[in-house]
Formats: structure tokens, sequence, C-alpha cells
């Protein structure tokens, strides 16, 4: 892996270089906060070890634009120096620094210190795989623009703001929000075993095409359940079965594909069951028109009960004027979305 | 010789592994682990940093004879780190006082701390010396 070492005495660099490359890394040194930050905004370095003090711009000015800048992907920042007391790592934590690295730096601690960027890196890969696998699976259908992104949004919202009752705060965490913003987008990942003269069909369904397309939720539960038995141990895999099998489930139990009702549906399953039928009902399709959101709000609150969750449904209108605001600024691309990097993908919402 | 030729040397015969590392300009153990066991890259550093000292010390005396408090806090801090570096204790204490004098533009008593800087230079020469002089017999 490559890392970008920012400092600017050069015997302190050559030390870190040669310890850097016995551990297997590609390291570059900037001898300045400012070549530094030129060498970052290239988007090579994923890792960057940097002195507090330097000419130019210091490690924390440094770290702070570093945050400051979207960037495609989470930047390991860590810090070296000599400085000692609680303010000082307190300055590097608030200028967004991950880690600290005391000097003359020991270099198994620079190691563990690595890899434990390292770590965290990879569960950005993750997360970028599966939204990846979502993307491919909603590739085929020409409709749906940034669905995906919308969808996983307004979970996070929800999710967000049913946390804050206290009959939700045991189930609903910061995890728990994180994931369902991660794994809401492969709700319809199933959609991938549908025939296109069903899936890409430009009219109303017939009842036999109909039972083809409730397929979806049952081969994307069962692909995510083949999962979950090899993975046991990931939560995030649990969720995504769950809502792949449960979104189109229905409160007072007259969903598919297997009847759930009320709380037998999962909390996830419930979130994303407004969150999709929102989206869908405000987006235009080739069978229908886009609703206004003042149409699309009414008839989710007239499934309060029925279709939906009353509590999700009440979140819901709570947070109605955030749901908006959120769809509007993804329109126009000012949410930054994880799918910026993934090539593969760029030509379903070009 | 290659850098990275890792092969054990042996140490030398003043090493005695009971004297207070304190005491003794360079913390020869703690340096040999920093470069992870790679006696020539030792070698290297240290010549590394005699050369750096060499013109880092003659800023520093440039920047004491101007009162720039600023520029003595500079030298003094990338002194201080690079005596660190290699292990070089009393250096980096002498270094990190000079630091402080200058980053509280202190400098009336500057001199005697270069003095002392000086002196505690001479000695770490002469240690690194002993360090890269072969075995007897």
């Amino acid at each position: 892996m490559r890392v970008l070492v920012a400092e600017d005495n050069e015997l302190e660099a050559e030390m870190l270089l040669h310890t850097l490359a016995q551990f297997g890394y590609d390291a570059t040194v900037a001898r300045d906060g400012l070549e530094a930050f030129e060498l970052i905004r290239t988007g090579r370095y994923k890792l960057i070890l940097s002195d507090w003090e330097m000419p130019g711009l210091t490690g924390v000015e440094l770290c702070r634009r570093v945050r400051a800048r979207s960037s495609c992907g989470y930047i390991y920042f860590v810090l070296l120096t000599a400085r000692a007391g609680t303010d000082n790592i307190v300055t590097g934590l608030n200028a967004g620094a991950d880690d600290f690295l005391t000097k003359p730096f020991q270099p198994q601690e620079l190691y563990c210190r690595l890899r434990a960027g390292e770590r965290l890196l990879a569960m950005e890969t993750r997360d970028l795989t599966i939204f990846s696998l979502a993307k491919l699976a909603e590739s085929r259908d020409p409709d749906t623009g940034a669905h995906l992104e919308r969808i996983r949004e307004y979970c996070r919202l929800l999710a967000d703001h049913l946390s804050r009752e206290h009959r939700f705060r045991a189930l609903i965490d910061g995890d728990y929000i994180q994931m369902i913003y991660l794994t809401s987008p492969l709700h319809d990942v199933g959609k991938v075993g549908i025939p296109d003269h069903v899936l890409l069909k430009p009219g109303k369904l017939t009842d036999d095409e109909f039972e083809i397309m409730k397929q979806h939720t049952v081969l994307g539960g069962q692909t995510l359940d083949a999962s979950v038995q090899a993975y046991p141990d990931a939560p995030f895999l649990q969720m995504a079965r769950d809502i792949a099998w449960t979104h189109h489930e229905k409160y007072n139990g007259r969903g598919y594909p297997r009847g759930l009702a009320g709380k037998e549906i999962p909390l996830c399953g419930r979130i994303v069951a407004v969150a999709d039928v929102y989206d869908a009902l405000t987006t235009k399709r080739v069978y229908k028109e886009a609703f206004s959101h003042e149409r699309a709000f009414s008839i989710i609150c007239d499934g309060r009960g029925n279709h939906f969750d009353p509590d999700v449904v009440d979140a819901f209108v709570d947070i109605e004027g955030k749901v908006v605001a959120a769809r509007e600024q993804l329109d126009l691309g000012i949410i930054p979305s994880l799918d910026a990097g993934i090539d593969a993908v760029s030509f379903v919402t070009s | 010789m290659d850098a990275d030729d890792t092969r054990e040397r042996p140490k030398p015969a003043w090493h005695d592994d009971n004297t207070q590392a304190a005491l003794q300009p360079i913390d020869f153990d703690e340096l040999v682990d920093r470069c992870l066991g790679n006696l020539d890259f030792v070698d290297r550093v240290l010549t590394r940093f005699q050369t750096q000292f060499d013109g880092d010390f003659k800023r520093l005396q440039d920047a004491c004879q101007a009162a720039d408090s600023n520029e003595v806090a500079r030298v003094a801090h990338l002194l201080k780190g690079s005596a660190a570096s290699v292990s070089a204790r009393t250096l980096q204490q002498v270094a990190s006082r000079i630091e402080n004098l200058g980053r509280s533009a202190q400098l009336d008593d500057i001199s005697g701390h270069l003095d002392t800087l000086e002196s505690e230079w001479s000695r770490f020469v002469d240690h690194a010396t002993l360090l890269a002089a072969p075995m007897p017999g």
C-alpha cells in the first residue's frame, strides 16, 4: 500500500522510508505541508504519516485541509509528534487525525498503527463493493437514476430520527444507522433474476408477470441467506438479507412474499418499505409520471398502519422537510455519493 | 557495503550492557532496534546525522547572533528531532532546552547552551567513532 510521509527533517524522513520499505509499504516523502497537500490531491494516497511542525503548512493544518475536501474515499491520517499532553491530542483529533505516533518512532508501533489504518480502509472497500453490487442489479432498469442514493439517504434519516425515541434506543444506534445506509441499496438485488420482458415491461404487469416480479424478494433473500450462512458474523449481511426478504411486506400482513405482519417484519424492512414507496412515487417511470411530493406524502400517510408501520410513518412525517431537501440535493448532485469513484457503473447515472 | 546487508556485527569492546544508557551520547541498542537490526543502515544514519548537524549548528549560531528567536526555535526543533531519531539523548535534551528558549524569546543566556551543545556534539562524535571502530586483534 502507498503511504505519504510528510516530514521536513531529512534524517527522520529517511528512517521512516527505510522502516516502511522493510514492512512492504510503498512510501513517498513530501518535504513540507503544501507539497504533501498537492500529492494528496492526486488521490494516490490513503495513508498519511505527517509530522506536526513543518514549514508552509503544519501537520494539523494539513489534516484540516484533507478533511475539508470532499474526496473519493477516506484518508487515514497519522500525526507524528514529539508533543505530549492531552491538549495537543485534542487539537490533533479535532483537526481530524485518526491516530498519533510519538517521536522518535518505534518501528513495531508504526507498523501496528498503519495496519489499523489499513483495516479501516478495507472496510470502505467493502462499502464500495456492496454499493457496486446494488448498482449492477439496478443497471438493467434505465428509470431508476439515483434511486439507490435516495433510498439509502431516506433510510438513514428515518433510522436516525427513530433512534431518538426511547423505545428504539436499544435497537437503533450509530452502527444500525450506518448499516441501513449501507445495505438498503441491496433491497432489489434479486431483480437480477427477473427476466427482461417483465422487469422492463413499459406497461402494467399482468397477474402472472407480477407473480414473477414478486420473486425478486425471494431471490434476493435466498442469495443473501447463503451469504449469511457463509459469514454468520457479518451483521451487515444479516440486515441486507432481512431487507431483501421483507421490503415488500405490509404491516397488515397483506404484503409479499411471506405475508408477515406488524413486528414480525424486521424494522429495517419496515423502514425501507416507506423509503422505497416514497421514492417510486416521486420518480418518473416508463409506466407513470413522477408524483409531486405532496401527493406521495399523502399516500404514505394514508398507508399508516395498513401498508406501513405507524412509527415509521410518524417519523417520516416529522422529517418531511429533511426528506424533501435530501431529494433535491441528490438530484442536484450536492450530497456526495460513495459511488463517485465506481467507473464501472457511472453509465447508469449519466 | 550494501545498505540492506543485515548480518550481525560484534559490538565494540567498550560496549557494556550494564552501562546506564542515559550517560552515553548514543543509546546504541535503541538505535539498532529502530533500524530493524540493519547495522549498515545504522552507519548510514549516523553519517547523515553528522553531516546534517554541521549545517544545522551553523544555522543555529547565525540565528543566535541575529537574535532571531523564531529561527533559533525552528533549527533547535530540527536538531532535537534528528538527535532523538539516532537516540542521541543528551544532544536531544540540550537541543530541547535551546528550542524552549527560542520559543520564549529568552536568548540572553543562549551562548552557554550553545557551548553545551557543542561539547555534547564532540562527545557524540567520539562515541560514534568508537562505534565504527573495528574490533581489536
